[in-house]
């Protein structure tokens, strides 16, 4: 990797540590959805404020772009408020800040206009206004959409609006390595820059966190996967708390075998969920709403018929699946459901018209992430946080289908705009040099030096099919002891890897390190979340303790970081409307 | 029929040098090219690079040269090449990285000059939708598709000889965002558009209609472009617009 | 205009890559091709003509001896000059046709259409040449 050049001065070849230096004024990290939003904000908010947007990928290669169902937002005069932040709440199982719900979804329809006014095509009726669909666990059909490509319809339109504005500047295929607060403010980010290998140091007066979730800690995943929990990951090692990592959110719906995301859509607008004998089994688990219950119900649904012995096998090696029957609906598919029929052609050769979907829950979503709250600030100033990434909590213990995308355009929003605000105000903090020299010899001196003959790769595997056997929809005392004694020791093997390319432009290989070193820490932080919370709620399920008990655990888990490991504390959930009661579908 | 794929990649290391790898990757533990690829980064040779993300072929990352065909890696089953022997090259027309990964900034900078967003004189009123019915989506759904991968400027001719060239997605972009009834920019997009680097300079290959996976039909896009910019400027002449 | 790498540059011998490539591509081709082709006879015809300027007998000569011998083997040439012209022309109406707009849908099938005409007609003009120059039927 470059880490020194050569001045040549007057014929004398000097080598010294070379680093570069990028200041702006807003700093994004994380081109999604979330991210490409607070640009444009902050963006507009003032034209002579410059935007970085530092990504590791380019911005449309974000998973954002994955998002299929639609983004939910109270637009009928027949829908309310109260409506929406009821669905959600309760969704939540009853550990969202209601507060924060509240004023969220007051947010949300200015962002639909918005995105309409700047090119997105929403789904219209006859008479050319929006179009809602009905979703997973919603009590008023409010899921607006486009198609079944929302998120890549938003992300293309919010991506193009970007390219308006001059004072945005993408910094793409820069990946970041970890983030320094001084005097409790934030001071740089540093980054490797893949295409050329060189060391780069952001410095800006605000920085915006919208680098996604965590997913791809799973091996059955509907995640992209860029989704290793960078964000989180260096949040956390810079001393932000990270809040209810523990709920890791299972779609019901992953197709069989490569995990991809059939949209909830699907069952929304009438599709069945059938077992292995072929009948229709959500009746037994949720008698009213059906295939249309929240995705903890109905994902936990599946699992017990797979456990009863009912699933479906043969196919696809040992994973035994469930099957998702949109053959009654044939006639509606290519109008509402284009890209889920393309997928189950071009993936797996079946025709959804006439065929039977496999399927089966995969991890969908990190309810958890950066401690924040509605205004998108932290616990340090300059620093921002929205998206997947952030935690304000919305989504409590389970996020209700067609509640993310809407989050990270009213939130991503609202960042831009108090980042842009704060830079107004602030100045750029002087660089702290020592911080920025230790991160360098940390990667270049010890990651890169490493040499125990320990493989990456397989680090990652190992850790993904341990949290999928371990941590994954039923948790018990016993197995996620074992995933976190497994964690331990995957940690010591990474202490001893060797990175075999020692190439300096795009080392994909020093990234997967990286990222692996991340889901490590993210992986420990979700165990023993789950360990200490002995309780059953949303998308958190220990067989063990199959109820929710809200006298010990109404409290969201904060995570902090401490040498030894995530430091487990708890912080009160704001009750304002919706006293928790039995939550049923 | 062997019970293992040979992979035959060409690839480009920092120095400079261009060269071919051949590795075996067992038939029963993949099914697309690019869990072929990750296969034999994972276990074969760390050292071979390539871009990828969303693995289901709507991010546009993993586009390559398959069998002598731009395809997008995570779509191509390879079990439908029926060959054994698949030979896997960087995208023509750009500049190569390393290895499959390719410099796709001149594509993004083309996109970005045909001014791909919407125009209008009374942006920043977001009160309430625009109009638009079903049918006026339909005149422009298909060119919203496009996922950016730049497979059509790998396929097209023109790109090949001359770089300038504006090039199949960027023009399908500017059709997309003029065909649009909420957009009222047509007039600074023709501008850009017709032209010698623009419409004018399309032979209709086609390639770039046959190579695209996410079935848009850039050519098409061009010659409605050319008809429009036609249009406007015979309008101009008699002072209309 | 933006920043143009030259090592993306492959050049016109990309026009004779066919493997893999769609109908559109062929038509491309050989259309550029057949243009190229009439151009070179544009300036043979021209050098043709302009023994004119040496006067009236040369000319005739020259003619003649392309026509009657020794240099008829030339008219063989004629034939295949009229295939590509009459190739060139039809997709050239057919190009003209989409660029307004006209059979956009269908220019594959345009393309084939007009093409089987074209060469209907090619086989209707050999034939009177043939009769012309005296083979005869």
């Amino acid at each position: 990797m470059v880490r020194q050049k050569n001045i040549f001065v007057s014929g004398i070849i000097l080598r010294c540590v070379y680093l570069e230096k990028i200041k702006e004024d807003v700093i994004i990290l994380g081109g999604g959805m979330a991210g490409l939003r607070a640009a444009v904000a902050a963006a507009e908010y003032n034209k002579n404020l410059s935007v970085g947007v530092v990504s590791k990928l380019y911005p449309l290669r974000s998973h954002s772009v994955s998002a299929e169902g639609g983004t939910s937002a109270v637009l009928n005069p027949k829908d309310s408020f109260d409506l929406h932040a009821y669905d959600t709440i309760k969704g939540s199982d009853y550990l969202a800040d209601q507060d924060a719900v509240e004023e969220f979804v007051r947010l949300v329809p200015e962002q639909i206009y918005t995105t309409d006014h700047w090119g997105c095509p929403w789904s219209r009726n006859p008479d050319g206004t929006i179009s809602q669909r009905d979703f997973g666990a919603l009590s008023f059909p409010r899921a607006t959409f486009a198609a079944d490509k929302t998120g890549f319809h938003v992300m293309q339109t919010l991506f193009s609006r970007a390219l308006k504005y001059d004072n945005i500047r993408f910094y793409n295929e820069y990946f970041a390595t970890s983030m320094f607060i001084e005097n409790g403010r934030f001071n740089s980010l540093t980054t490797i820059n893949l295409r050329t290998g060189d060391f780069t140091v952001f410095q800006g007066k605000a920085i915006v966190f919208a680098a996604g979730g965590a997913g791809r800690l799973y091996q059955f995943s509907t995640y992209a996967h860029s989704v290793s929990g960078d964000g989180d990951a260096i949040a956390y090692r810079a001393g932000i708390p990270l809040k209810d990592m523990e709920f890791i959110q299972f779609h019901p719906t992953g197709l069989v075998p490569s995990g991809i995301l059939i949209t909830e859509g699907a069952r929304a607008d009438g599709g069945y969920l059938l077992n292995g004998e072929k009948k229709r089994f959500m009746q037994a688990y949720a008698p009213n709403k059906l295939e249309k219950a929240s995705r903890d119900v109905v994902s936990r649904a599946i699992m017990w018929e797979i456990e009863a012995g009912r699933g479906a096998k043969g196919e696809y090696g040992d994973m035994e699946y469930v099957y998702l029957d949109l053959r009654h609906m044939a006639d509606v598919l290519d109008e509402r459901l284009p890209m889920i029929t393309e997928i189950a052609k071009k993936f797996n050769g079946i025709d959804a018209h006439t065929e039977l979907i496999p399927v089966h829950p995969a991890t969908h979503y990190t309810m958890g992430g950066i401690d924040s709250n509605v205004k998108t600030t932290t616990d340090y100033s300059g620093i921002f946080a929205a998206g997947e990434n952030a935690c304000v909590s919305i989504h409590g213990a389970n996020r209700l289908g067609s509640n993310s995308t809407n989050e990270c355009l009213a939130l991503g929003n609202v960042a831009g705009v108090s980042a842009a605000k704060y830079a107004m105000e602030h100045d750029i903090p002087d660089l702290v040099v020592s911080n920025v020299d230790a991160e360098e010899k940390r990667i270049w001196d010890d990651l890169l030096k490493r040499n125990g003959g320990e493989n990456v790769a397989k680090i990652r595997e190992d850790l993904r099919n341990n949290m999928d056997k371990n941590v994954g929809i039923f948790r018990d005392a016993n197995g996620l002891n074992t995933a976190l004694k497994n964690i331990k020791s995957y940690k010591e093997r990474y202490e001893k890897i060797s990175i075999q390319d020692k190439s300096s432009t795009f080392n994909m290989e020093l990234e997967w390190a990286l990222e692996v070193g991340f889901m490590l820490d993210l992986a420990e932080i979700i165990t023993v979340g789950a360990i200490m919370r002995t309780e059953s709620r949303g998308a958190h399920y220990r067989k063990d303790y199959p109820n929710r008990d809200d006298e010990n655990f109404l409290k969201h888990t904060i995570a902090t970081y401490t040498k030894d490991g995530p430091k487990i504390t708890y912080k009160p959930v704001v009750i304002t409307k919706w006293q928790p009661t039995v939550r049923t579908y | 029929m062997a019970d293992e794929y040979e992979f035959e990649i060409k690839r480009k290391d920092e120095s400079g040098k261009v060269y071919y790898s051949t590795y075996k990757v067992p038939k029963d533990k993949i099914s697309t090219v690019l869990e072929g690829l990750l296969y034999i980064k994972e276990n074969l040779d760390q050292s071979l690079s390539f871009r990828y993300s969303c693995r289901m072929e709507i991010c546009g990352s993993c586009g390559m040269e398959i069998d002598g065909k731009p395809r997008m890696a995570c779509s191509t089953i390879v079990e439908d090449l029926k060959k054994d022997h698949i030979k896997i090259e960087p995208l023509k027309h750009y500049k190569v990285i390393r290895d499959l990964v390719v410099d796709i900034d001149p594509f993004f900078d083309k996109y970005r000059e045909v001014k791909p967003y919407i125009i209008r004189d009374d942006d920043g009123k977001y009160d309430k939708e625009l109009p638009q019915t079903p049918e006026q989506f339909h005149e422009y759904a298909n060119f919203a598709m496009c996922i950016k991968c730049g497979l059509c400027m790998a396929a097209c001719p023109i790109e090949g000889s001359d770089p300038n060239y504006l090039g199949p997605a960027p023009l399908a972009a500017a059709w997309r965002y003029i065909a649009d009834n909420r957009d009222q920019g047509a007039k600074y997009r023709v501008e850009v558009v017709d032209g010698e680097e623009g419409t004018s300079r399309c032979h209709f290959a086609g390639e770039c209609t046959e190579v695209c996976p996410k079935g848009v039909d850039p050519s098409f896009a061009i010659q409605k472009l050319r008809r429009t910019a036609l249009k406007i400027e015979i309008a101009s002449i008699f002072g209309g617009r | 205009m933006v920043e143009v790498n030259k090592e993306m540059k492959e050049g016109i011998t990309a026009w004779a890559k066919f493997y893999k490539k769609g109908m559109g591509y062929f038509a491309f081709a050989f259309h550029r091709l057949s243009g190229l082709v009439i151009l070179f006879y544009l300036y043979l015809h021209y050098t043709v003509l302009s023994n004119l300027l040496r006067g009236q007998a040369t000319y005739n000569a020259i003619v003649k001896s392309i026509t009657y011998g020794p240099y008829d083997s030339f008219l063989v040439l004629d034939f295949l000059l009229a295939l590509v012209i009459f190739y060139h022309g039809a997709n050239g109406v057919r190009l003209a046709l989409n660029e307004f707009g006209i059979g956009m849908y269908h220019h594959k099938a345009l393309f084939i259409t007009f093409e089987i005409i074209a060469m209907v007609l090619l086989g209707l003009f050999d034939y009177y040449a043939l009769q012309f120059v005296g083979v005869g039927f």
